[in-house]
């Protein structure tokens, strides 16, 4: 496979993407230097700018509701559809024709992510389209921007051909990556390898120290990456270690997917604001709420970057025609914003405080699993309680006084990366900051050191051109392989008890760090297949367990396991019709990034792939 | 007199027929062709009521259709509509009794307007002064300057070149980047009433 001449990395976030890349073919210099894409986009009715990011979002017009030719693009001048800040800005008014956060809704296993369910409120018979359709439409229009202002006509030059490296979230699942391959695939790119976002974001901090970075981190360093997007929250620690003499590192840990973010934050503090109108007596409907959240959201930014500022005005202007008459002044105080922000979302807490979960009440709307727990400190403090064991796995530090005591391994993280737009306020920085060296003092040991220079909005893009890079042969790795251990569901043979459904065991297909590349048997186990008959295996997944190896029956898994979309597959061979296969499972994690399951018959001379089922589940 | 014998009445008419004859021939200018064609159209228009209309169009034309008035040139309206998306800027000037309204309210509404007028005129007007000194420094006018740039007022005499104070920098329009907007677009609606639907 010969090398492309750009290595582009793609960050298809879930309020916004970007483009990073290299051209190698640039000619010869010492540090390849990353650069950034600039968008063109739908931004206002007829109008298409350049923005550096892409929202993503997807505005589905009705016929007949915006002019004719105002959604055209420069490639496309029939374009019916808009994607990007137009689609943004126009949706947030007229939500039933905005598809939004379809990126979470691709990892959400309760619903059917190939079937139209988006937008999600629309009624039904109107426009609508599947996660993975949003998701290859927000890389189409990446395709195209990039093949209308770099390819410049060379068919080498085009997207499709380069090498693509797309980001993932760490707490992605195997199904929702595999999904996120095929959104690539359709969207016409042919070489993709995915890149989980908090290491692209590690790589971006490589990247811009250049070789300083082992000056900055030591053999024993556990460096927690704290990624609070727009609308997700992530968790990835990675850990440094020595091998022949110089420093590795390995990925050791991810958290869970949480549905929290700088939105939430921005709501919280619009409806702070709206309780100060309240109590003078005005009530705000739904239009003016909207514009009071993007007042709200500028003030707390001029709050933040400004510290001299005792408060920043909040202003609510008229609807209609009457924008003085209507107009609603309010002020944000930088006691309410610190209250509502940090005392909301990065509430002081122990290290053993776990987030609040909602019980599940009878009826519930089916929606995004939003975290019912808006403490991101409590968050996290979890995931660092269930990934104890990944912390004290690590080396020990280097003895640095010679003669000395050693110092004792901390058991929590020793450095910090920030990512994501929430944090370029300093003041959560900081909170943050305080909550790691309080937790950190409790344990005896320093407060962890802040790794700076990290670019918060386009970090993760840049990260991701850089491994393409590091790909080639240039830079250091971080390995990892899986961030999960996956198992089959394998129904144990005992009496059926009527109301007790039989109790699962699950075998373990492919063990914790399964690198990228290899394949295994599954020994021990075989099944009979029918030959023409549809066959379901349950798919369960752990980011917890980390020394089951492949073949390992695991039988009491409850909190450690959690089961995902089930996978399928129907032997075709003609001329065995009806007649039981026995099969044994055969795994593999792929160079792109995804896990394959196989089904090998016993002379291995025939194999069936399993795929995921990622239609609802039945309850 | 002598009753008309049958003779003389078949050469009368065939000598009728005949001249008739010779004075078409003389009319259609000795064209034989068009005489046949003459004798199909009389039959087939008799015959054919559509083919009978549009003769009637060729032999009695329509009179021609007065020119219409020139349509209307938007082009002058259409910063206004960019300035009215970006910033509201004609629902703040028509706002209708600004006397009524409280001085905190005008503060607020023009303090978070007024940033989005300016951006929209820089961006699409290019719109910066004409002179870069800052305002209330000396200036010197230079000899040949064109009056339609810079105005001198108060103790103007003789000739320039002129020293005086710069009261005010003027304001130019460095390229006019105002976008066409779609072509579906009513160019004179420069705000669509806004209908919500519960």
């Amino acid at each position: 496979m010969s090398s492309s001449r750009y290595v582009v990395g793609i960050d298809l976030g879930t309020t916004n993407s970007a483009v990073a890349f290299v051209d190698t073919g640039a000619g010869e210099g010492a540090d390849a230097v990353v650069h950034h894409l600039p968008i063109p986009q739908v931004v206002a009715p007829g109008a298409v700018e350049d923005r550096p990011l892409l929202p993503s979002f997807l505005y589905l017009p009705g016929p007949n509701e915006l002019p004719a030719g105002s959604l055209r693009l420069p490639w496309a001048a029939e374009r019916d559809f808009a994607v990007g800040e137009f689609a943004r800005n126009h949706g947030s008014q007229v939500p039933t024709r905005l598809v939004a956060s379809a990126k979470s809704w691709l990892c959400h296993p309760g619903v059917d992510r190939r079937g139209p369910i988006l937008p999600w409120k629309a009624a039904d018979g109107s426009h609508k389209v599947s996660p993975l359709e949003a998701g290859t439409l927000y890389l189409k229009h990446l395709v195209e921007a990039w093949n209308a202002r770099v390819a410049a006509g060379l068919a080498e030059n085009r997207l499709e051909v380069q090498d693509v490296i797309l980001t993932v979230p760490a707490s992605f699942d195997a199904v929702a990556r595999e999904l996120t391959v095929e959104a690539a695939r359709a969207a016409g790119l042919e070489q993709v390898t995915l890149l989980e976002e908090p290491q692209a974001a590690f790589y971006a901090w490589l990247d811009a120290s250049g070789e300083g970075w082992r000056k900055q981190v030591e053999v024993g360093d556990a460096i927690l990456i704290c990624d609070v997007g727009g609308g997700t929250t992530d968790f990835t620690l990675i850990a440094v270690s020595e091998e022949a003499g110089n420093l590795a590192l390995t990925r050791v840990a991810v958290g869970d997917h949480i549905l929290l973010g700088g939105d939430n934050m921005d709501l919280a503090l619009a409806h702070s604001a709206a309780a100060g109108f309240a109590s003078k007596g005005i009530k705000l409907d739904a239009g003016q709420m909207l514009m009071l959240w993007h007042s709200a959201r500028a003030a707390k930014e001029k709050l933040f970057s400004d510290p001299a500022l005792a408060s920043a005005p909040v202003t609510v202007l008229g609807r209609g025609s009457r924008v003085i008459g209507g107009t609603l002044k309010g002020d944000l105080a930088r006691a309410d914003a610190e209250r509502v922000l940090i005392e909301g979302f990065f509430p002081d807490c122990k290290p053993g405080d776990e987030p609040r979960r909602q019980k599940a009440v009878g009826l519930q709307e089916l929606g995004l699993p939003y975290a019912s727990d808006p403490a991101i400190t409590k968050h996290l403090a979890s995931f660092l309680h269930r990934q104890a064991e990944a912390l004290a796995e690590r080396a020990p530090p280097r003895r640095r006084r010679a003669g000395g005591v050693n110092p004792p391994v901390r058991s929590g993280p020793t450095a910090l990366l920030f990512n994501g737009g929430v944090f370029k306020a300093e003041p959560l920085r900081e909170r943050v900051s305080a909550v790691l060296g309080d937790w950190a003092k409790a344990t005896g040991g320093p407060p962890p050191k802040v790794l700076p220079g990290a670019d918060l909005d386009l970090g993760v893009a840049r990260g991701a051109a850089y491994y393409g890079l590091v790909r080639r042969g240039k830079g250091v790795r971080i390995r990892g392989g899986t961030a999960r251990a996956y198992y089959v569901g394998i129904e144990s043979s005992l009496p059926a008890v009527p109301g007790a459904p039989p109790p699962l065991k699950a075998l373990c297909v492919v063990p914790f760090g399964m690198e990228e590349g290899t394949e295994s048997d599954v020994p021990g186990q075989e099944f009979g297949l029918v030959v023409g008959t549809p066959a379901e295996f349950r798919f369960l997944g752990s980011s917890v367990r980390r020394t089951d190896t492949v073949g390992t029956m695991v039988e009491e898994w409850e909190g450690q396991i959690e089961e995902m979309s089930p996978m399928t597959t129907t032997l075709e061979a003609a001329e065995m019709a009806g007649q039981t296969v026995p099969v044994h499972l055969h795994s593999k994690v792929t160079e792109v990034g995804t896990l394959e399951l196989w089904c090998l018959s016993r002379d291995n001379k025939q194999r069936w792939k399993l795929e995921f089922n990622v239609r609802e589940r039945e309850e | 007199m002598d009753p008309l014998d049958p003779l003389s009445v078949v050469l009368g008419v065939l000598c009728t027929l005949a001249v008739l004859f010779v004075l078409l021939i003389v009319r259609t200018g000795g064209n034989l062709g068009r005489l046949g064609l003459a004798r199909r159209a009389f039959g087939a228009i008799s015959r054919d009521p559509a083919l009978a209309a549009k003769v009637n169009l060729l032999l009695n034309p329509p009179p021609p259709e007065p020119p219409r008035p020139p349509k209307p040139n938007p082009e002058p309206v259409r910063l206004l509509a960019l300035l009215q998306r970006e910033g509201r800027l004609i629902d703040f000037l028509m706002t209708e009794n600004i006397q009524a309204a409280a001085d905190d309210q005008i503060a607020a509404a023009v303090k978070d307007l007024q940033p989005k007028w300016m951006a929209a005129l820089t961006k699409y007007l290019d719109l910066t002064p004409v002179m870069t000194q800052p305002e209330n420094t000396q200036v010197e006018v230079p000899a040949g300057f064109d009056p339609s740039t810079i105005r001198v007022i108060g103790n103007v005499t003789g000739e320039p070149p002129f020293r005086g104070t710069l009261i005010h920098a003027g304001w130019r329009v460095k390229e006019i980047k105002v976008p066409t907007p779609p072509e579906g677009q009513d160019e004179f609606v420069l705000q669509p009433a806004e209908v919500e639907l519960p």
